[in-house]
């Protein structure tokens, strides 16, 4: 059985837990004694991993709205930014609704430029507070982009019934059929 | 040994027209003919082979499948499990498209390993291919890659 919009809700639900975590540890942190030297370099080149992680998910759901509900793949060398334009827009060949709204959108854009950062600099050349920074808008920006995936999936029409493919309503271009709501 | 004969001859006895046995010795498929001067010599008992690699296929996702295969085939002899993921898998190959392979069980061989076999049995198609160890990914990734997963064999 193929991977619906509801296995992406699941991916975005273990991504909150995952971004609980980092919150939590983020203020634990906070309260204690703060490492120098080399266990501070390593404490932030790995926050900035996880950062960039947490960024690579949200894109792979936004891929997945693009590749299996469009199904018209984003793509060239700007296809990073282009790919979030797209889901703050509603699609008008397949007819869904826009997933991300403008502010959630800007993060995003901020979260893509910070992953460039992360993967193409030496991890003792971070800036911190723009590590810092990126952190509360990464915490911000998967609990928007948790609700607004749930708000999505809750406007995708339900699965269609036994008949209903039975009928053989062979796979189409339309976002119904290729979405298989939850 | 089988008695030689020409390509009108051989087209007869097989019930395939001349150009047909002219279009099968130039793809070389009737193993045993030989040229011999202008014309061709067929052993009367050679078999035609169907393919030697087959017709090239005319499609993306034609040329996917057969990379599909000769990796799996590849890493199967090496004890390695894996499924196609990715546009194959779902059916969505675009002209870019690159061959996923979601890596189930590598006893005893490293990412770089798999991904090498995998190269390797995928070059003659021209292909590239991303190897994913299914244990790195995070759980929900996971099961959603499996749902979309297939064998080679079955696509």
């Amino acid at each position: 059985m193929p991977a619906t919009f509801k296995d992406q809700l699941a991916i975005v639900a273990e991504l909150q837990a995952e971004v609980r975590r980092m919150e939590e540890g983020e203020r634990r942190h906070q309260a204690a004694s703060a490492p120098d030297g080399y266990e501070r370099e390593l404490r932030l080149a790995g926050l900035a991993q996880r950062i960039a992680q947490a960024y690579t998910i949200m894109e792979g759901v936004m891929s997945f709205v693009a590749r299996r509900i469009d199904r018209t793949p984003v793509t060239g060398e700007d296809w990073h930014r282009r790919l979030i334009e797209r889901c703050t827009q509603a699609h008008a060949d397949s007819g869904r609704p826009a997933l991300l709204s403008a502010p959630l959108a800007r993060d995003l854009m901020e979260l893509s430029q910070f992953r460039h950062v992360v993967r193409n600099i030496y991890p003792t050349r971070l800036d911190e507070a723009r590590l810092r920074e990126n952190v509360a808008r990464l915490i911000r920006a998967a609990q928007a982009f948790a609700a607004q995936c749930a708000e999505f999936a809750a406007s995708l029409p339900r699965t269609p019934s036994p008949r209903a493919r039975a009928a053989g309503t062979r796979r189409s271009r339309s976002w119904r059929a290729a979405a298989r709501a939850p | 040994m089988s008695p030689l004969l020409a390509s009108a001859a051989f087209a007869r006895a097989r019930g395939v027209s001349p150009q047909r046995v002219r279009q099968l010795l130039a793809a070389g498929r009737i193993p045993g003919a030989l040229r011999v001067g202008g014309r061709w010599v067929i052993p009367a008992d050679a078999p035609v082979r169907r393919t030697p690699g087959g017709r090239p296929p005319r499609t993306r996702a034609g040329v996917l499948r057969r990379a599909a295969r000769a990796c799996d085939e590849a890493l199967r002899s090496a004890g390695v499990a894996a499924r196609v993921v990715g546009s194959l898998a779902y059916g969505d190959v675009r002209p870019a498209s690159d061959l996923d392979l979601l890596v189930l069980a590598h006893p005893g061989r490293s990412w770089a390993q798999v991904q090498s076999l995998a190269d390797d049995a995928a070059r003659p198609y021209g292909v590239p291919v991303d190897v994913i160890f299914a244990e790195t990914l995070p759980s929900a990734v996971r099961r959603a890659m499996l749902k979309d997963a297939r064998h080679a064999g079955d696509l």
